[in-house]
């Protein structure tokens, strides 16, 4: 597999001089700036006094994300794990509640649901795919996408296959901004998408072996209420026997068959979701919109699938692969 | 599945049938080849059988495991194939379902239902009717759910034995954060949920009839092996059994009575085993066949042919003169004071006299003449093809001959002669007892005339008056045995002691027409030289026995004396027919007494011996007559089976006058009671005679005192409990 790791806008760096200056207009300058910055360029704030990383579980993708946290948000944040709260959750939440918490970073949909009895609080969810469907969203809780941003991905399934012209998208109901946002990064790498609306997993069976004739791949979106594990299997048993490519939402679908992968990074993650929990706060409310996005996407290529499909890694990069 | 009974049943009568066919007799005989056979078939129907059963039974069990496992897979299919009709309104015509199952005649239909039970589809043939509601099928659905298996399958349910299977058909979800700790190696948490469930009828009727038909045929092709191992194994044991089989010839043929068979040697060690012991036995019988032939046809002291074996070959001489032509001749020899011999030099001298006679007859006499010691002292020799000259000359020569003869014995030497009659007859001659008469009379004329000579026949009056009285007395004694002309009187034989059993001794009377009763020293000599003794000892011994069941059948303790003569100790059959004349008549054997004299006992003790004890294994008890009337060693008492000594009435007739007669009674009756015997006294003529018995200690006493021969058979009063 390759993994490659890529920068969504311009680095600034630091001269002597009038190139400090110039360097200093153009930060602040993109300061004004929606997109987001690299974790790696954001000064970590000396202190996470008043930050609490709430993590829902010990999937490896909330414990990267958690330590992320706590190491770009510096000492004094607190940690606390689901599972392990002493008197259970109530005394939890009446910790949190406490004055020395201001902030919450809730890492993952339980952490989420048991920060929403907070009160007075400034919540922000990460690692939450199906923040609608929960109801997350509120004034008061604010959430970074769990998803890496479509483009980049997109722009390499198109390098490695220039015949690609049509993928399916196969989705539950309520997912429109993201087919949307689907749609744009997809013309943008050109090819089109065809979005399927279902219900259950047997649907998203049913929508794929009905795509087949018309696509060139599919874009497996982790909405788990139309997947269950042996659907996930079978359609990417099918796509392998079909011949057509599978962009996966985990780096294990790989092994499954599917082309690619494309996962979000866990410093991302933590980077945008602290920007969210420091931004000045409108009142109590978290500013900004509903979901911020994330900056990078850490993407894999099947060298094995690749190669059945008569597929070659384009020349002039500088791609790795890991095969399987 | 089922097992095809029918079939099964059908090949079970015909194993009946086959059974049935076996020749198996109830009692009667069997053939072991047959009943070799037989077990073999029972054996092969046994195991054709459990062969046949448990390939049924495997082969259902196989088709039902199969259709199970099929059904597993069937689910999974149908599951997918009825997705449009969960996915989509107006998703039965994206349904291939007809067309999948179309080749597949096990599956009998499919049919989908949503969660409410309603039907979304139903394909293939008409679902049997069904006692399962909707509920019913739901709580099988979700009951495979809970248990985490993918279907349920009911067998019987419906009648043609389709199995019905039930399975949910579920939607599932990874939970809301699953897919960030999604594992390929454990399977994420979900949340399932029902949203119908499809049914389906698995019917193995076409399987249980392809199963059927291999079934069938390799039931015939079992059965065809069978049959041929059948075949093969009655060649087989046909072949085992031949050594058997080659007995079975030689065991009929000595069945019939042939003993000159032989049993080929075989190859098997235990029937050349049978065989070897089967020729020692049929030698040991033909050895024993011809030496009871030699008993029954010849003397047993001399060797020479007895009576009976000469009046057969005299008939049949009589015969081929008559074919033939020619005369023959038959010489009778007495020899001339024999008795003198026998009674002061004793039986055993006289023995031996008789057989160097026989010695002496058997050397001048050519092989073609017969040669027969006729009784006692009589011998007679027929001379085939010899008239009056050849016979002469050889009588003469035998004469000379016993001139010179003596035997020495003790010291003692003792010369006899020969009086020989001679007759010479031809094919015209009526009868063997004219021959024998004739001859007997030229005998009885060669005696007369000094002894020591021969007389040729010749019929005078007085001869033939003689001869014809002879033979009147011979055919008169025929008739009254034919006739039952004879009587039966009987002589009381009393206790000296007071006792409840009546005895008597049987006496023999010959009525004539005229009124006349002629006692048995008349026409006894007579029988006994036409050879009629055993035939009046069997008649009376018949009459008697009949006669003693009757009396005692009137609640009369009796017992009978029978005599017995000589020629009856030579009957072959007079045991048979005592033994079937107890048994007949019921009568204790006890109570019957066979008397014998003491002369006839030692003279055929060798022939006696046999039918005495015969007689006394029976039951039957002995008596010795006319004891001390001839001069007897003694010492053959110690072996004869006797129960009574009679003593001669020639002791007793003058006992009261005469002491040495009284001596002799008591030496008698010590003897006796030394031996454990029992002593009769005949001829008791009064009461004196009586005391002195009694005195003498004599058990039994019988004379005219005591009771005349009655044939009445009246209780007399006792005497001699009173004398």
């Amino acid at each position: 597999m390759d993994r490659t790791a890529c920068h969504g806008s311009p680095c600034g760096s630091v001269c002597h001089g009038w190139k400090r200056a110039l360097v200093l207009a153009l930060a602040l300058g993109l300061a004004a700036c929606t997109a987001t910055r690299g974790p790696a360029d954001r000064p970590i704030e000396a202190s996470g006094a008043g930050i609490a990383v709430l993590v829902s579980g010990e999937e490896l993708a909330f414990q990267g994300v958690a330590r992320e946290l706590l190491r770009q948000a510096g000492p004094g944040a607190q940690r606390h794990n689901l599972g392990d709260a002493t008197g259970g959750q109530a005394a939890l939440i009446r910790k949190l509640n406490g004055p020395e918490v201001s902030q919450v970073i809730a890492v993952g949909l339980p952490a989420a649901r048991m920060a929403r009895r907070l009160t007075g609080k400034r919540v922000v969810f990460c690692q939450v795919f199906n923040y609608q469907e929960a109801g997350l969203v509120s004034p008061t809780m604010k959430g970074v996408s769990a998803m890496p941003p479509l483009a980049e991905p997109f722009r390499l399934w198109k390098g490695i296959d220039p015949r690609l012209a049509r993928i399916g998208v196969i989705t539950g109901p309520q997912l429109a901004p993201l087919v949307r946002e689907a749609r744009a990064a997809a013309r943008a790498a050109g090819f089109e998408i065809e979005h399927v609306e279902v219900h259950s997993d047997k649907e998203t069976l049913y929508a794929f072996q009905r795509l087949l004739p018309r696509i060139q791949g599919l874009w497996l979106v982790p909405d788990n209420r139309v997947l269950s594990a042996a659907v996930i299997r079978d359609v990417l048993s099918l796509a392998v026997r079909e011949g057509r490519q599978v962009l996966g939402f985990r780096h294990e679908l790989l092994a499954l068959g599917a082309l690619l992968s494309a996962e979000s990074d866990p410093a991302d993650v933590a980077a945008q979701a602290l920007a969210r929990a420091r931004a000045r706060p409108e009142g109590s409310a978290v500013p900004g919109p509903a979901l911020t996005a994330l900056t990078r996407a850490d993407v894999r290529i099947n060298r094995v699938v690749l190669h059945s499909l008569g597929l070659v890694l384009p020349a002039g990069e500088a791609w790795r692969a890991n095969a399987h | 599945m089922r097992i095809d009974l029918p079939t099964l049943k059908r090949h079970a009568r015909r194993v009946g049938l086959a059974l049935r066919r076996l020749k198996f007799r109830r009692g009667g005989e069997r053939s072991l080849a047959d009943r070799l056979m037989g077990l073999l078939l029972l054996a092969t129907a046994f195991m054709y059988i459990t062969i046949n059963a448990g390939l049924w039974w495997t082969s259902a069990r196989m088709i039902d495991d199969s259709l199970a496992r099929q059904a597993e897979r069937w689910v999974a299919e149908f599951d997918d194939l009825g997705t449009p009709l969960f996915v989509s309104r107006g998703g039965q015509q994206l349904v291939r379902v007809d067309e999948r199952i179309k080749n597949f005649p096990e599956i009998a239909y499919v049919r989908y239902f949503d969660a409410r039970g309603r039907l979304l589809g139903s394909y293939g043939s008409a679902p049997p009717k069904s006692i399962a509601t909707d509920e019913d099928r739901r709580a099988a659905a979700e009951a495979a759910l809970a248990e985490g298996r993918r279907y349920v399958i009911e067998r019987g349910i419906s009648p043609g034995g389709v199995a019905r299977v039930v399975a949910p058909v579920s939607v599932r979800a990874i939970r809301a954060d699953g897919l960030f700790g999604i594992s390929l190696a454990e399977v994420p948490s979900e949340s399932v949920k029902v949203v119908g469930y499809l049914e389906f009828g698995l019917d193995g009727a076409a399987y249980r009839e392809a199963f059927v038909r291999s079934m069938q045929l390799g039931g015939l092709v079992i059965a065809l092996v069978f049959a041929l191992a059948l075949v093969a194994g009655r060649r087989l044991i046909l072949r085992a059994l031949a050594p058997l089989r080659a007995l079975q010839m030689p065991l009929a043929r000595l069945a019939q009575g042939e003993t000159d068979v032989q049993v080929a040697p075989a190859g098997d060690r235990e029937i050349a085993a049978i065989g070897s012991a089967l020729n020692v036995t049929i030698t040991a019988i033909r050895q024993r066949d011809e030496e009871l032939r030699r008993l029954a046809e010849n003397d047993p002291l001399t060797g020479l042919v007895n009576r009976g074996s000469f009046m057969r070959e005299l008939e049949n001489e009589r015969e081929r003169l008559a074919a033939t032509g020619g005369h023959s001749a038959v010489m009778f020899f007495d020899l001339d004071q024999f008795k003198y011999v026998n009674d002061t030099l004793g039986h055993a001298v006289g023995d031996r006299l008789l057989m160097q006679v026989a010695n002496v007859l058997r050397g001048r006499t050519r092989g073609s003449d017969v040669v027969s010691r006729f009784g006692g002292d009589e011998f007679l020799v027929l001379a085939r093809d010899a008239g009056v000259t050849e016979a002469s000359a050889l009588a003469r020569s035998l004469n000379e001959i016993m001139r010179d003869f003596s035997l020495v014995e003790g010291g003692h030497a003792v010369t006899v002669n020969f009086s020989i009659g001679i007759t010479v007859f031809d094919g015209r001659t009526s009868s063997n007892e004219e021959i024998l008469a004739q001859a007997d009379m030229a005998c009885y004329a060669a005696k007369t005339r000094g002894r020591n000579r021969f007389q040729v026949y010749q019929p005078g009056e007085e001869e033939r008056a003689r001869m014809t009285t002879d033979i009147g007395w011979s055919q008169l004694v025929k008739e009254a045995i034919r006739d039952d002309r004879f009587r039966l009187v009987y002589q009381p034989i009393e206790d000296v002691r007071p006792g409840a059993v009546e005895h008597y001794e049987v006496l023999l009377r010959l009525p004539t027409d005229s009124g006349e009763v002629v006692m048995p020293s008349v026409f006894l000599p007579v029988a006994q030289r036409f050879g009629l003794l055993a035939e009046i000892d069997r008649w009376v011994i018949s009459h008697a026995l009949q006669t003693l069941a009757a009396f005692r059948a009137e609640g009369r303790n009796i017992c009978f004396s029978i005599n017995l003569s000589a020629q009856g100790l030579e009957d072959a059959a007079l045991l048979e027919l005592v033994g079937e004349l107890l048994q007949q008549h019921r009568l204790p054997p006890e109570a019957v007494v066979f008397e014998i004299t003491e002369q006839t006992a030692v003279r055929y003790l060798d022939h006696a011996r046999h039918v005495l004890q015969g007689l006394v294994a029976l039951g039957c008890r002995l008596a010795l007559d006319d004891f001390g009337k001839g001069f007897s060693s003694l010492s053959y008492l110690k072996h004869l089976p006797v129960e009574f000594i009679k003593i001669d009435g020639a002791f007793v007739c003058n006992l009261g006058d005469d002491p040495i007669d009284q001596a002799m009674v008591r030496a008698i009756v010590q003897v006796a009671q030394a031996l454990g015997k029992r002593t009769i006294a005949e001829f008791v003529q009064d009461a004196r005679a009586v005391q002195l018995l009694r005195e003498a200690g004599v058990d039994f006493v019988q004379g005219y005192y005591i009771g005349r021969p009655d044939a009445e058979l009246l209780p007399l009063p006792r005497v001699a409990a009173s004398a």
